[in-house]
């Protein structure tokens, strides 16, 4: 973890309040480029002084040889309403990388095998790292990987990061979904994976990141399709600190008594470690 | 280049001195992050716990945080801690590699738990020589007075502390509440019973609205509110201490974001200072500070910071 000066190198808007914000760490001598596991996060300083919390946002992308790195996020408050008026150049403080990340690939001989990814709207980001963190990898392929990416309409799912999933897993083993039919299946991700219980199946490792419902109904049915496969979800919470200081951003654990911190025993965990109302 | 001022601090009556006067707020802090950011062993004259139960509290329902922007911050974190003995066991040993004075913060719902509570931190104290000093926080409820918070009142300030002081030998300082009117009969009452320094000012009651929804935003209705918005409350509270109490060193806190807040509660008569909100979006403060505070020592010509501690009462 590091707090690193970064300058804005592109900002663009990619869907309806949807946006694709690119980072350059600043180094300086002895200074480390960004590195980071696929489900860390980063915590983005608005340096205003109406705003006394930095956001936290998954890392969607790290380019090692430039050092440069992409979020991707959503305007739904102030705080992300003014991080859309940043202009190239701009510099701000990135606190990271922070938090556990997937875990990885199980490397024990399972029936199921392949690798289950479901991302909900800009859930998709830890996602998206994964695969890219794979497609670098000379020992893991993805071959066994499969995703299914679903957004309200065709807008929220954002092309550039459709046309890069699709390039890394060709479009058989990449199901989109939207709630208006405007692409794809016509109904959310856990309507999907209801629908289609073989896909789930055939899945030993499955990571799930999304709005809590969301998530919550994917691991509904992933635990009764597949109740041998380890699923991870991505919880997103509001974070004062992303450091641990403030338990501000707990989760209630089915395995122990007190709650965890999300932003620093998460913000992944395994499904089955969590206390999830209604989720059986 | 001139010599490195002094920042130590000499608190009366006790044979320690301070590096520094920079602590971090109870319960605002997680020194294995820190420390990865800033060395803390450097930059901090000690470090507060959060605060400690008797037993493991689970914490209030989600959400617990509400930012007030330009303001502050509310919390109703509920005293999440994994009670009394696992601190004890584990929290002591992993603060002690930082070769700081610890500062253990303690609260109960009872005298007989702050009895207890007593008796097994100094049956550990061998262990763990850093540990110098406990803050009580006394923003907590006393089940046998109807759920009054200790530390609304002189009586249950006076009851506390006393209890503790019969017990614990060492440094005590009294965490005390905004909440309750005038706070020189307060700590009077605090330094009475055995309190050897007053600790000022917890957070301020506070509520927000969600208006879409149309109800508080916090589970509990009330948080308690820090940050930049409290802090001339706090300076007034450590202002009117020093006044009253000039030979009680005082802990000052309250929306420290900078080293200009960090040298106005100085002044004002704070001894030592805590910082608690603003290093979450900020965990390299400490070290701002530490070095804000070299820097003004030397262009200042202090030879010790010390003389700055209630100096703008003397103009």
């Amino acid at each position: 973890m590091q707090d690193y000066l970064c300058e804005v190198v592109r900002q663009e808007n990619i869907g309806p309040d949807l946006y694709l914000l690119s980072l350059n760490t600043l180094r300086k001598p002895q200074q480390v480029a960004f590195a980071c596991r696929p489900g860390q996060f980063v915590m983005v300083d608005l340096h205003s002084e109406a705003f006394l919390f930095r956001r936290p946002f998954s890392v969607l992308s790290v380019d090692k040889a430039t050092g440069i790195f992409h979020i991707l996020y959503k305007v739904v408050g102030r705080g992300t309403q003014m991080m859309a008026n940043w202009q190239s150049g701009f510099q701000l403080s990135v606190l990271g990388p922070l938090g556990n990340g997937f875990s990885q690939r199980p490397q024990a001989k399972m029936e199921a095998s392949k690798t289950l990814l479901v991302g909900g709207g800009i859930g998709v980001a830890p996602l998206y790292r994964f695969l890219e963190t794979q497609s670098k990898s000379q020992n893991q392929s993805l071959e066994d990987v499969q995703c299914v990416y679903g957004a309200r309409t065709a807008a929220d799912l954002g092309l550039p990061i459709v046309e890069q999933l699709e390039y890394w897993l060709g479009s058989d083993k990449l199901m989109l979904c939207t709630d208006d039919g405007s692409l794809g299946f016509h109904g959310n991700v856990a309507e999907y994976l209801r629908q289609n219980p073989r896909l789930v199946e055939d899945s030993g490792h499955i990571m799930v990141c999304g709005p809590t419902r969301m998530m919550q109904a994917c691991v509904t049915t992933c635990r009764n399709t597949a109740p041998s496969a380890l699923i991870e979800v991505s919880l997103e919470e509001h974070m004062p600190c992303g450091t641990g200081a403030c338990s501000g951003c707990v989760v209630e654990r089915a395995d122990q008594a007190l709650p965890s911190k999300v932003c620093l025993e998460g913000p992944v965990f395994q499904a089955q470690q969590l206390a999830w109302e209604g989720v059986s | 280049m001139s010599e490195t001022p002094c920042l130590e601090i000499k608190l009366p009556h006790i044979n320690f001195n301070f590096q520094n006067p920079i602590l971090n707020a109870s319960g605002t802090f997680y020194p294995a992050s820190f420390d990865q950011l800033c060395p803390l062993a450097k930059c901090m004259g000690g470090i507060v716990t959060k605060t400690v139960t008797p037993t493991a509290k689970t914490g209030n329902s989600q959400p617990r945080t509400v930012e007030l922007p330009g303001i502050g911050m509310l919390n109703s974190i509920g005293l999440q801690n994994p009670g009394l003995a696992y601190t004890l066991e584990k929290d002591l040993e992993s603060l002690s590699t930082y070769h700081l004075p610890i500062i253990l913060s303690i609260a109960a719902t009872s005298l007989q738990e702050f009895s207890q509570m007593s008796e097994q931190i100094v049956s550990v104290q061998s262990q763990y020589p850093n540990l110098l000093a406990l803050e009580i926080n006394l923003s907590c409820p006393n089940v046998d007075k109807g759920g009054l918070d200790f530390g609304s009142s002189c009586d249950g300030i006076t009851e506390v502390v006393k209890t503790v002081r019969d017990i614990w030998p060492g440094v005590l300082w009294a965490k005390l509440t905004p909440n309750a009117g005038n706070i020189i009969p307060l700590a009077g009452a605090a330094v009475e019973a055995g309190a050897s320094g007053i600790t000022a000012i917890n957070t301020l009651l506070g509520v927000a609205i969600d208006i879409r929804r149309r109800r508080p935003i916090l589970p509990r209705v009330s948080g308690g509110y820090s940050g930049p918005g409290v802090k001339p409350v706090a300076l007034h509270a450590v202002w009117q201490l020093y006044k009253h109490f000039p030979e009680i060193p005082i802990i000052g806190i309250g929306g420290i974001q900078s080293l200009d807040d960090t040298l106005e509660f100085m002044m004002a008569g704070a001894s030592l200072i805590q910082v608690g909100t603003a290093c979450f979006a900020r965990p390299t403060l400490f070290e701002d500070i530490h070095n804000g505070l070299t820097q003004f020592a030397r262009q200042e010509g202090l030879a010790h910071l010390q003389e700055l501690v209630g100096c703008a009462h003397s103009q």
